[in-house]
């Protein structure tokens, strides 16, 4: 996880994706200084025994302290990705989705280190797992309860290569498709 | 599901107003079928204001855990920490002075609320610190030392120890300025953490089970 092999590994996969994909995505408006200081966080969440689809994914930066910790991801099919993460100590703390006019509201466990949960100490990429949701039904007049279970697939680079393959992604990397909002807004 | 929130964004709303059990400054305030109830907690690292999101009408947890002392042990959660009336708010680091109603046993648990619900911020926030913790009344007890509970967390708020410090001399010292000589304060420490935990699990099994 922690080698700027990955890094380069991962600019070759996007310049051999970029070179045979129809969609060709632009090259990162960013650069130097910037490049150096930011890490990429991204996982799958796969919503299929969900009540709704997936549209947003939320973390707190835990440390160091932040007046704005909240960060969003772009979201598109399950994806979820972001590319200007500082340093610090990561909790994912929601999920959100959306089905007719209903939002759905699911909150992660609040205290702790979870199995999502990423420590980013140095510019690199952290993958946050692949997930199947899975409901508990409690009954009549109970609020259903569910959990993240790992998923045998899509792997690391699957993951990866989908999200490098999302339109646009480059187009504008701090307002990411799906993220609905940049860092520090509290969303409900 | 956005009902649901709405109803807990609005009990929260409500049961933050029941400000529980209030601190006492004199042995008037302790009825004849009370105790009083003296002790401290901790958290290490110490809690930072940026880490509390309260709104003006919490301000009042600002650096404040919401500590549950009953005659039963209370499991807290999101859902009801500060429901309870057994409940009460006591500042971190400094000790606490409540009145109690008699038992045989007192269980303790807490809970430091970090993000309070709003209209705008309907996710409620907290860190709960372990519980299930007892003390043994004595029938002549009138007040009784609980010691200082000290927590131990990690950068993500999961609790890694729970330490129980006898500063049984010092609280005295500050007990009989405040309450007089008259009435003992009597230590009245927990069990070893490890004892604790299994009996935490067993209750909790036994809450589960009926």
């Amino acid at each position: 996880m922690n080698s700027p092999l990955r890094i380069a590994g991962v600019l070759c996969l996007f310049l051999l994706l970029a070179s045979c994909s129809p969609p060709i995505p632009k090259s990162p408006p960013v650069a130097g200084a910037e490049v150096e200081r930011m890490s990429m966080v991204f996982g799958y969440i796969d919503m299929a025994d969900a009540p709704s689809n997936l549209t947003q994914v939320q973390m707190k930066r835990m440390r160091p302290l932040d007046d704005k910790p909240y960060y969003g991801f772009g979201v598109k099919d399950g994806l979820f990705y972001r590319i200007d993460v500082p340093r610090g100590a990561y909790k994912f703390t929601k999920i959100t989705g959306v089905k007719w006019n209903t939002v759905y509201n699911y909150k992660l466990e609040a205290q702790g280190k979870g199995d999502l949960d990423q420590n980013v100490q140095k510019p690199d990429l952290y993958f946050a797992g692949a997930w199947n949701y899975k409901p508990h039904k409690k009954g009549w007049f109970q609020q259903d309860e569910f959990e993240l279970t790992p998923a045998s697939s899509p792997s690391e680079r699957e993951v990866l290569e989908r999200i490098l393959a999302v339109p646009g992604i480059w187009d504008k990397p701090y307002d990411l498709p799906g993220a609905n909002g940049s860092k520090g807004e509290l969303r409900s | 599901m956005r009902e649901l929130s709405l109803i807990l964004a609005v009990t929260l709303a409500l049961s933050a107003c029941v400000p529980g059990r209030v601190q006492v400054d004199s042995m008037s305030g302790v009825g004849s079928d009370e105790l009083l109830l003296v002790g401290r907690i901790e958290l290490v690292p110490p809690l930072d204001p940026r880490e509390q999101v309260l709104g003006s009408q919490a301000e009042e947890l600002r650096g404040k855990a919401h500590a549950v002392i009953a005659g039963k042990f209370l499991k807290l959660d999101g859902k009801s920490f500060s429901t309870y009336s057994a409940g009460t708010i006591v500042e971190l680091g400094r000790d606490f002075y409540v009145s109690q109603r008699r038992t045989k046993e007192l269980y303790y648990s807490g809970s430091i609320v970090l993000t309070r619900s709003t209209a705008r911020s309907p996710d409620p926030d907290w860190i709960e610190l372990p519980g299930g913790i007892k003390f043994s009344v004595d029938s002549r007890d009138r007040a009784i030392y609980l010691g200082t509970i000290r927590y131990h967390r990690d950068a993500y708020n999961g609790i890694t120890d729970v330490e129980f410090v006898d500063e049984y001399k010092r609280a005295n010292r500050e007990y009989v300025k405040r309450f007089g000589e008259e009435i003992k304060l009597r230590p009245a420490f927990p069990q070893p953490v490890k004892k604790l935990q299994a009996a935490r699990e067993e209750l909790q099994h036994a809450g589960e089970s009926r």
